[in-house]
């Protein structure tokens, strides 16, 4: 077939397939859903190409609808689970925090749960749309610690990513968010931050 | 005490003292290179790496993406009930953004929130901080159109299914690094292809295998798999045009197992995904016009060998 | 080599004792689930003989861990039994107080099986609202459609 002359490469522009009357078929595809121009009425080649693609085009569409809901083109529920599986074996549970020691061990959350526990908070008021938390253990222009090291508990500061309604007033709703979250940390995990940095990132329409 | 820091910046900006700095776009990684899950953090691209030389703006990802994939569930509403979940966790209709459609509840992490309509980048920020609820819905999200995409590419269930767990795999040791949530899409679907494509060079380069092998008869490998592949039986049609609009499905998908690898994976992502040529693009890695003449020469090829289906 | 006689003397059958901290663990109410992690999941994998037989009894002179399940690691360290508490905790519960339970609920039950306590060390790796009955796969209320 005509088409099979570059079965690997791409053939440059002007060997892209041509009709007999020289145009090009992604011209006749583009207007395929349009009545067909003046042209098109009276050029043999034309008319049968729209009436080939227009046939493809069918078929195409009937396929796209059906694919997406036959059952059998989902992937089995296995592949879901192995997924999930590795997902939450390798949690970035990284870095922990620290939070007790008693005399019968060590009591520490992971960075991750903490920074979920902090978006929870968030979003238990009304509207406000947690994204990422990021968890900073220096001080201001300071860098970051290490992966490896455990949080600093006596000195977390966070910087919260939030999408709020655009509706809501901004500065109250920080108020409420810096006490929401301070409070929920605090007795969840006794940590009192340092510094609660909220960034709106984005008002969603209501 | 909590010492006052307002960083609140205006809708769409982030003025943070501490925001991160615009990535230096990444050269941009051969698929050879990708490496094997399980050696560590493996980079994403940003946007800027993802747009290829079709450069789309990060505006016109954002606004197309919910809107013309065909796996957007949590974005569309759906005119027909959904199936159960794994048999259809995608609606097929409809534009106004919910959360229907045999998509799981995005359940976390609140009661108000379930009740709420989560926007897609909210869950993607979830996901990248290590959050598993928004991650597994993702996965239901997509994996439907990722595994379709392979299976069409592949012609083999099992592959299929390989890749689409690769590629969330993958995705799960990325998405920390995706500095544009926008991009996960087009990242994942880049990944699935780039998986696939690699897939049929080392078929290619096993002397004999038949399922699957662009050398053979298209016709003859499609029917003689078919069975074990499964790949394309119409779901609902009435009766009488079911038979032939399930024959003319046959017959395309048959077909396009004859097309080389490369126009296949651009005319799916057209014709089946419908992404635009600028996405496309960046997901394939070839300028847009390659991409237009791949597509053109694809649609070719099926129309013509359509042609006895009239 | 797993039944080298020498090695089975040294090694107290602590499975009895996994199940029932794990029950006893689990009965608290604010615990979510002992969480899974990467070393119960390799453990659950069935890994080749000679990789089990290091994580069994540690790769270099690590101390020997004899009993790995979800959230629950057992190991000894001379004849005490140290244990690594993974959870998942119910935010209706401070996670700091019941994770101070959960050491005095484990410390318990080591001592109930005559075993000498060393260290207790819990590690929350998740906070969460507990399980609703509505989940993923019920049928999803119509709405906006």
């Amino acid at each position: 077939m005509a088409v099979n002359d570059h079965p690997q490469g791409d053939p440059p522009r002007h060997e892209r397939p041509r009709l007999g009357c020289g145009r090009d078929l992604d011209e006749v595809w583009a207007s395929i859903d349009e009545p067909p121009s003046a042209h098109e009425q009276h050029c043999e080649d034309c008319r049968s190409a729209r009436a080939s693609l227009q046939n493809l085009a069918l078929i195409t569409g009937a396929m796209r609808e059906n694919d997406r809901v036959d059952p059998e083109l989902q992937p089995g529920s296995r592949v879901r689970e192995a997924i999930m599986m590795v997902a939450r074996a390798e949690i970035r549970r990284g870095r922990r925090a620290p939070l007790s020691r008693t005399e019968l061990g060590t009591i520490d959350i992971s960075e991750q749960a903490l920074t979920a526990l902090i978006r929870f908070a968030a979003s238990t008021l009304p509207g406000v749309r947690a994204r990422r938390c990021s968890i900073s253990t220096t001080g201001p222009g300071g860098t970051r610690a290490p992966s490896g090291d455990p949080v600093d508990v006596t000195d977390v500061r966070i910087t919260l990513r939030v999408a709020l309604p655009s509706t809501m007033r901004i500065p109250p709703a920080m108020v409420s968010l810096r006490e929401r979250v301070g409070a929920i940390v605090r007795t969840q995990t006794s940590i009192t931050m340092k510094q609660i940095d909220i960034v709106v990132e984005d008002l969603y329409d209501v | 005490m909590v010492q006052e820091h307002h960083d609140v910046g205006p809708a769409g900006s982030s003025r943070s003292a501490r925001s991160e700095p615009e990535p230096e776009p990444e050269p941009e990684p051969e698929w050879t290179a990708e490496r094997e899950p399980g050696t560590g953090e493996e980079q994403v691209p940003g946007l800027e790496d993802l747009t290829g030389s079709g450069a789309t703006g990060a505006g016109s990802l954002i606004a197309s993406t919910p809107a013309t994939k065909d796996p957007v569930p949590a974005f569309r509403s759906s005119d027909s009930r959904p199936s159960p979940e794994d048999a259809d966790p995608e609606p097929s209709t409809g534009t106004a953004p919910s959360r229907q459609g045999g998509v799981p509840e995005y359940t976390g992490p609140t009661s108000d929130e379930r009740s709420e309509e989560l926007d897609e980048l909210t869950i993607v920020a979830r996901a990248q901080d290590g959050d598993l609820q928004a991650f597994d819905w993702l996965i239901t999200a997509y994996q439907g159109g990722i595994f379709r995409l392979c299976l069409r590419m592949l012609n083999d269930r099992q592959d299929a299914e390989d890749i689409v767990q690769e590629t969330f795999i993958s995705a799960w040791r990325s998405l920390p690094n995706l500095t544009v949530p926008q991009a996960f899409v087009p990242w994942l679907y880049r990944t699935a292809t780039n998986k696939c494509l690699d897939d049929l060079r080392r078929r290619r380069r096993r002397p004999v295998e038949p399922t699957g092998d662009l050398g053979s008869d298209p016709y003859e490998d499609v029917e003689s798999s078919r069975g074990r592949n499964a790949v394309g039986a119409p779901a609902s049609l009435d009766p009488a045009r079911q038979v032939e609009s399930q024959a003319q499905m046959k017959a395309l998908a048959a077909l396009l197992q004859g097309l080389p690898a490369g126009p296949r994976a651009c005319w799916l992502l057209r014709e089946i995904h419908e992404f635009s040529y600028g996405e496309i693009a960046a997901i394939v890695q070839v300028p847009e016009s390659t991409v237009r003449g791949r597509i053109a020469r694809a649609k070719r090829f099926l129309a013509e060998g359509m042609e006895p289906w009239r | 080599m797993m039944s080298d006689p020498s090695v089975d003397a040294r090694v107290p059958d602590l499975d009895p004792v996994v199940e029932q901290l794990r029950s006893v663990l689990l009965a608290e109410p604010g615990l979510v689930r002992l969480e899974p992690t990467v070393r119960s999941t390799v453990q659950r994998l069935k890994l080749t003989p000679v990789a089990l037989f290091q994580q069994t009894f540690g790769a270099d002179g690590e101390e020997p861990v004899v009993s790995v399940t979800d959230g629950l690691t057992l190991s000894l360290a001379g004849t005490m039994v140290n244990v690594h508490i993974d959870v998942a905790t119910d935010v209706d519960h401070p996670a700091l107080t019941l994770s101070r339970k959960l050491q005095v609920l484990a410390a318990t039950t080591l001592e109930r099986h005559g075993l000498t306590v060393g260290t207790i060390d819990v590690t929350i790796l998740s906070i969460e609202e507990a399980p609703r009955p509505t989940r993923a796969g019920d049928p999803v209320p119509d709405g906006g459609g």
